[in-house]
């Protein structure tokens, strides 16, 4: 049976799903006496605003009710139905998640509250600036097989601030990159960084493109004409883009792009392969209201795990013939 | 007056284009060169390793004389002559006849010292083959140049001639025969 199949990993996983479908229901239950407060809060408030009115023959006084009914609504959502969702997250994280990811792939772990260092995000040079704002959650790292990995969901904002005609300065927050940041050990041993970006002038303007991209320099065109389409190529030496980029790896790197989107982004340095996937949705995140052991739910969370962990084998990570132990 | 300051500024754009054309030409040229003698560089790395590789696989397989003379033969050849770049073919026709040998000697495939070589020689191989696509690649690249509008009235002034791609010799081409 496959170590992907969804019931294989809820049946090792039967004591953490019992404990952890204690804790939704408890605070299911917390959510109900939540609700029934502040039906009482509220209507509680608008007696209160009614008699006040009444009282001193003033309707507008029962507008009071108004304030007192949202603050009241605020601190009893804060409490009995936000802070219980995250507490329930987070514990199923630490005992399902974890234990899903490391029956999986038992050399690797799972730190939910971590992340990949913004050093390493900026460092990869994939991305031209730095960001102004930077998170990162659901840290995977370990080996798979002879290949270290470790990914995580990252979302890279940058502030764009502008000073308009009258004077007022407004900021945005743009997203620099949100998605999935993932890092594994190549196999093989080179000095000289090479980038794999999306082909955009060439999408675009087609033939004009494909000379304006000359323009940043250390162009390097593959043989590969369906690679060569989708991805622009840089790097100092020509050589060792090549030793990097065989013929093989490019077929692999078109399948992996035609599976991850056409934003794929990948660069080899430092002896490793750093590569964004952009993703819009919150990866490896339990719904309060799915059972803790529900089929659909695991299912998807073993798709989000397949997906990232096969890249290793799809981009042929674990063979080591060269001289890289 | 106005015509003497036409054909000066015509003279001025024609230089300007010259100049521009011609050092993408030696950029072209300088880029191609610079591929070639890196294929050299590994030919060599390639040609060092064969010594070692010789002897160890003797050590486990001395009966299999035919296919290591054959080997030691093409590599008698003088470094950086073309004769040594000639038998090059013959070189990795033996090499991977040779490997496919090892394959029929459990002992010698176990052995460290056959292991470290073959990964070496993987690593070699890899490199050579990343080099002659790169010089492919700067052949493709000058030849554009060369047979291209308007490169082709320049390069006819310079007297600079299409080069040719680094093809796969005959002997590499052939699949690996082996007598076990």
């Amino acid at each position: 049976m496959s170590k992907w199949d969804v019931d294989l990993a809820l049946a090792s996983l039967t004591d953490e799903v019992d404990e952890l479908e204690g804790f939704r229901h408890a605070v299911l239950r917390a959510r109900a006496e939540g609700s029934r407060i502040m039906g009482f809060l509220i209507a509680g408030a608008l007696i209160l605003g009614g008699l006040v009115a009444i009282a001193a023959d003033n309707g507008v006084l029962f507008l009071v009710a108004l304030p007192i009914g949202l603050i009241g609504g605020a601190i009893v959502h804060h409490s009995y139905f936000a802070k219980g969702a995250a507490r329930y997250r987070e514990a199923f994280k630490r005992d399902f998640l974890a234990g899903l990811i490391t029956k999986i792939e038992p050399e690797v772990s799972y730190s939910p509250d971590s992340g990949i260092a913004e050093g390493l995000f900026v460092g990869s040079g994939l991305f031209g600036s730095r960001p102004d704002r930077y998170q990162s959650e659901d840290l995977i790292h370990g080996k798979i097989g002879a290949t270290s990995v470790q990914l995580s969901e990252v979302h890279a904002e940058e502030k764009d601030t502008r000073t308009d005609s009258k004077g007022q300065r407004k900021t945005h927050w743009t997203t620099l990159f949100r998605g999935i940041f993932f890092i594994a050990d190549f196999h093989k041993d080179f000095r000289s960084p090479v980038s794999v970006m999306p082909d955009v002038a060439e999408r675009h303007f087609g033939w004009l493109g494909k000379k304006l991209q000359k323009l940043g320099g250390n162009l390097q065109r593959m043989e590969n004409p369906k690679f060569e389409k989708m991805f622009v190529v840089r790097g100092e030496d020509a050589v060792e883009a090549r030793y990097i980029l065989t013929p093989s790896m490019q077929d692999r790197l078109v399948d992996l792009r035609g599976r991850l989107g056409k934003d794929l982004r990948v660069g080899f340095r430092q002896s490793h392969v750093w590569i964004a996937i952009p993703n819009a949705s919150n990866w490896f995140e339990a719904d309060l209201q799915m059972p803790a052991g529900d089929r659909t739910q695991t299912k998807m969370l073993l798709g989000q795990l397949k997906s990232c962990f096969q890249i290793v084998e799809e981009l042929d990570l674990n063979t080591r013939i060269w001289t890289k132990e | 007056m106005h015509l003497m300051r036409g054909l000066l500024t015509g003279i001025v754009i024609l230089s300007i284009m010259v100049v521009i054309f011609y050092n993408g030409f030696i950029s072209r040229r300088n880029a191609m060169r610079n591929a070639f003698a890196s294929i050299d560089v590994q030919l060599k790395r390639r040609w060092d390793l064969i010594p070692n590789l010789v002897e160890t696989v003797k050590g486990f397989a001395s009966h299999e004389r035919e296919v290591l003379e054959a080997l030691v033969g093409a590599r008698r050849a003088e470094p950086g002559s073309r004769e040594r770049f000639s038998r090059e073919g013959e070189v990795s026709a033996g090499l991977g006849r040779l490997l496919a040998v090892a394959e029929g000697y459990p002992e010698l495939r176990s052995s460290e010292h056959f292991l470290i070589l073959q990964r070496n020689l993987t690593e070699v191989e890899s490199q050579i083959s990343a080099s002659r696509r790169a010089y492919n690649a700067a052949v493709t690249d000058w030849n554009n140049g060369v047979e291209g509008f308007p490169g082709v009235i320049f390069a006819r002034v310079f007297d600079f001639e299409r080069a040719d791609w680094f093809e796969v010799v005959a002997p590499e081409r052939n699949n690996v025969e082996v007598n076990l």
